[in-house]
């Protein structure tokens, strides 16, 4: 009887094992739809969850969910002022006083979130002690770079002097070095989050870098989630934070970062329903995913430019701006994008992306392979000849190869001129380029906020991510007076002005404007095209499908 | 054989300090550093930066210090089953530059364990697939049961292991839909069993290559033993082809396959990167690559040390297993 019912029984398992067996798997995605869970493919493992510390993506990715700042990303509009922890701010008269009223708001530690944790917060970024690469970010704030510089000297300035004041529990009042109408937009910067100095003294003080203070048994924050558990190059997940002010709006329940940095193996988990976004989309598979798959696939605006630098210090010829603008001239950017990248970009005829509002974007040049003859004759090589050879570098990436391949071809073709092409491993290629060991050199630029201020700053004389030996005294002048210009028309004058200056001479070859293209599953909702990828995750929403 | 093993252990550390060398000279003289970026870090900040890693020290201090840092000062036996080689040996690897606040020795201890699993389990499969058809084809020599696995097994010495991953990836991954294609555990899994399937396609890949070496090498060493006298006098003494194989020919016919045991783990172990890489597996191998890529100086040293010496000592071992089941080798 009993072996009777062993049998039974076990008939019973392994039909009902092969029953299960054969209906479809569920696939993670779906299920994880069902649960309110985000399966998010975010590139790179995330260096450090230290708003202070941290730079790059994939880490603002996921800092973005855990802490918010004074101002919030807006969902659709990337100029757009979405509160945050301030309910509020105002203005004085002349614009460069800023007093922001905090809501009532709790860290996930109980504690309350207070003008003082950001006060804290500034001045722990603006120790020098700390090492934050984003410091230069808060030198908008009146005394700030002396302070941070004087740290350490002889006559340290002592913080009361700098303008940041919390004046009570809730009010903050940051002091700017002069008007600046963006400075709202550049809090949504993480470097201007803040991080509970309770917690931060309690593992290692405001200095330390040991990152104890963000492990998950540790973590603490104020954003729409919380940290839930970490496992290096594995998985990092947030879940949904009950004590976050605005709760009410978050809608998932949790997210699922996976650190993944082969597009392949990031496309092959997405179509095996193995995760709702991928990171990227590698290039020859864009037209495929086109004509397949449109529904999954996303190409967004990003304000981003990719530009080839030139050593303007090394040879005479490439210190000639004939030359430059000779290079310049003949490149049919549109061909470039429509035949060779196909990725949805935008030719570009000028550095600054267009998309920031007040500012007034405008093609620089055109493509003119007439004019280029003419000023490459003028400079003394008429059809080339007798053009010495120039090498182009790029980082190793099957994307910059097939860019300079076309772009020595249309020299050629246009100028008469032979230019070499070589690939560098990416640190090398960074030193190289900023050893200025190279003739021209492939770059990319994405901005930190939404300003022109981002792309051209950089080109100043001396600037550490100038890079081409180029510099000019007019354009150092506007570039440093822009910020003190007071309102934002004539700021934006002059920066005009310094763009030009730019785009006369040349010392970098505009190519593209970036878009970013990934895959995304059409379950998502809520998730807009924003110019830096900054996304408030507290919208993003998951739609279960009706079966 | 304590003596044995003792020399061989004493001949590790000058070993070990030549590959150190090397590689911290290799390591350091390659351009870019641990924070170059896109968008460069200002001198200022890099400064302190340096400071705060024990950069900014004269390259001999930070040879000597990593060397002092690197020596084993005790044992714990119990400590180093878990990979902790900070309690186990007293070795002190270092902060990583890549991730920050995590210490190499912690990386590890986090990232082997996977690659070991992944490698064992892939020499275990190897083993039970190329040892038995192996000897299938060699007890079936010039017939169809000969010919089949030894061309599947040159079909599987001649693709590599990035080709391979990804094809199976496709067929068994998005085609078929069998198992997952990337990843190693399974991401809301209660039970070890849903791990299970992750682990299918990248053991199977890793395994394949050496699956085929086994089974020519099986095959080679069976043929010569099955033509040997003792052989022919176990047939006649009426033994059955089974208890022949197992129990005669086996044994002897296994030499060569033991002793291409120790290349096989080195070849797992080295192989595994590209097979972490393909599958997204949390291992020790992503490390050893991307730690190069970063310029994260200690990982690199420390990911470079720690194979060269598990390598030694799995080697070390299967030279103690060669002797056990030899009797014509001794330990000298």
């Amino acid at each position: 009887m009993g072996n009777h019912v062993f049998t039974r029984s076990s008939l019973l398992v392994i039909t009902l094992l092969a029953l299960t067996g054969c209906e479809p798997r569920k696939t993670d995605v779906e299920i994880a739809t069902e649960r309110g869970i985000l399966l998010w493919a975010n590139g790179s493992e995330p260096k450090s969850l230290d708003p202070q510390v941290a730079t790059g993506v994939p880490e603002n990715h996921v800092i973005s969910s855990l802490i918010e700042g004074l101002i919030a990303y807006h969902p659709t509009d990337d100029t757009a002022i979405e509160p945050g922890m301030a309910e509020r701010f105002e203005t004085n008269n002349a614009g460069n006083v800023y007093t922001f009223h905090l809501r009532d708001a709790q860290w996930t530690n109980g504690d309350p979130v207070t003008a003082h944790d950001f006060d804290y917060s500034y001045r722990r970024i603006l120790n020098p002690a700390l090492a934050g690469e984003y410091v230069n970010m808060l030198f908008v704030i009146k005394n700030a770079k002396d302070y941070y510089e004087s740290q350490g000297g002889e006559n340290p300035l002592p913080w009361e002097e700098v303008g940041v004041k919390a004046l009570n529990d809730n009010t903050l009042e940051i002091t700017l070095v002069a008007p600046m109408s963006y400075f709202p937009s550049m809090l949504k910067h993480y470097s201007w989050f803040p991080v509970n100095p309770r917690v931060i003294e309690a593992h290692g003080g405001m200095t330390a870098r040991n990152g104890q203070w963000y492990q998950p048994e540790n973590h603490v924050g104020n954003g729409p989630f919380r940290l839930k558990n970490w496992t290096t190059n594995q998985i990092l997940e947030v879940e949904k934070n009950p004590t976050y002010w605005d709760a009410k709006t978050v809608q998932l329940n949790s997210i699922r970062y996976f650190p993944i940095e082969s597009q392949d193996s990031e496309n092959r988990l997405f179509n095996a329903g193995g995760v709702h976004k991928t990171n990227e989309i590698p290039l020859h598979k864009i037209e495929s995913y086109k004509a397949e798959n449109p529904e999954v696939i996303r190409i967004d605006p990003y304000l981003g430019t990719y530009f080839y630098r030139v050593n303007v210090s090394r040879n005479d010829e490439l210190a000639d701006k004939r030359v430059r603008r000779a290079l310049t001239l003949s490149i049919d950017r549109k061909s470039l994008v429509e035949n060779v990248i196909r990725g949805g970009q935008i030719p570009a005829h000028y550095f600054v992306p267009q998309g920031i509002k007040g500012y007034s974007s405008q093609d620089y040049f055109k493509y003119d392979p007439e004019e280029a003859r003419r000023l490459l004759a003028e400079a003394g090589y008429p059809n080339g000849e007798g053009f010495p050879h120039f090498e182009i570098q790029y980082n190793t990436s099957e994307q910059h190869k097939t860019i300079a391949e076309t772009i020595q071809q249309m020299w050629k073709e246009t100028l008469g001129i032979n230019i070499g092409i070589y690939n560098q491993e990416w640190k090398v290629y960074l030193d190289a380029q900023s050893n200025l060991d190279y003739d021209i050199s492939r770059a990319g630029w994405i901005g930190d906020y939404v300003d022109p201020y981002t792309f051209l700053e950089m080109f100043t004389t001396g600037n550490g991510n100038n890079d081409t030996g180029w510099s000019n005294p007019a354009y150092d002048k506007l570039i440093y007076g822009a910020p003190l210009a007071g309102d934002t028309e004539r700021r934006y004058t002059m920066l005009n002005d310094a763009e030009t200056i730019l785009m006369d001479e040349l010392p970098i070859i505009p190519i593209y404007i970036y878009t970013r293209f990934y895959l995304l599953h059409p379950l998502v909702k809520n998730w807009n095209p924003k110019l830096l990828d900054n996304r408030n995750l507290k919208y993003i929403k998951l739609e279960p499908t009706v079966q | 054989m304590l003596k044995f093993i003792f020399i061989r252990l004493l001949q590790l550390i000058p070993v070990l300090i030549v590959i150190i060398t090397l590689t911290f000279v290799m390591v350091r003289s390659i351009p870019g550093g641990p924070f170059s970026a896109e968008r460069k870090v200002s001198e200022h900040v890099l400064e302190k930066l340096n400071e705060h890693y024990g950069l900014s020290d004269p390259l001999y201090v930070q040879y000597f210090s990593y060397l002092k840092n690197v020596a084993p000062k005790k044992m714990d036996l119990a400590a180093l089953v878990r990979f902790d080689l900070k309690e186990g040996l007293g070795i002190d690897l270092g902060p990583s530059f890549r991730y920050e606040g995590r210490t190499v020795n912690e990386l590890i201890a986090e990232s082997f364990p996977v690659s070991f699993q992944l490698g064992a389990m892939a020499i275990l499969l190897a083993l039970l697939i190329g040892i038995p058809a192996g000897t299938i084809a060699a007890l079936n020599k010039n017939s169809t049961f000969d010919y089949l696995p030894m061309s599947l097994a040159m079909f599987g010495i001649c693709l590599p292991s990035f080709v391979l991953g990804p094809l199976f990836a496709l067929i068994f991954g998005l085609w078929l839909d069998w198992f997952p294609v990337s990843g190693w555990r399974a991401p809301g899994g209660f039970y070890w069993s849903d791990n299970l399937p992750y682990r299918v396609l990248p053991v199977l890949t890793l395994s394949l290559y050496y699956a085929a070496g086994l089974a020519r090498l099986t095959r080679g060493g069976m043929l010569e033993v099955l033509n040997q006298d003792y052989i022919r006098t176990a047939r006649a003494k009426g033994l059955s082809t089974w208890i022949v194989t197992t129990k005669h020919a086996l044994r002897a016919g296994l030499i060569p396959v033991i002793s291409y045991l120790g290349p096989v783990i080195a070849g797992v172990l080295s192989g595994s990167f590209i097979i972490e890489m393909i599958f997204q597996i949390p291992g020790l191998g992503r490390h050893f690559i991307n730690a190069a890529a970063n310029r994260d100086y200690t990982l690199v040293l420390g990911t470079v040390l720690f194979y060269a010496a598990l390598i030694i000592i799995l080697n070390l071992i299967v030279d103690i297993i060669m002797v056990l089941i030899n009797p014509k080798l001794k330990f000298e």
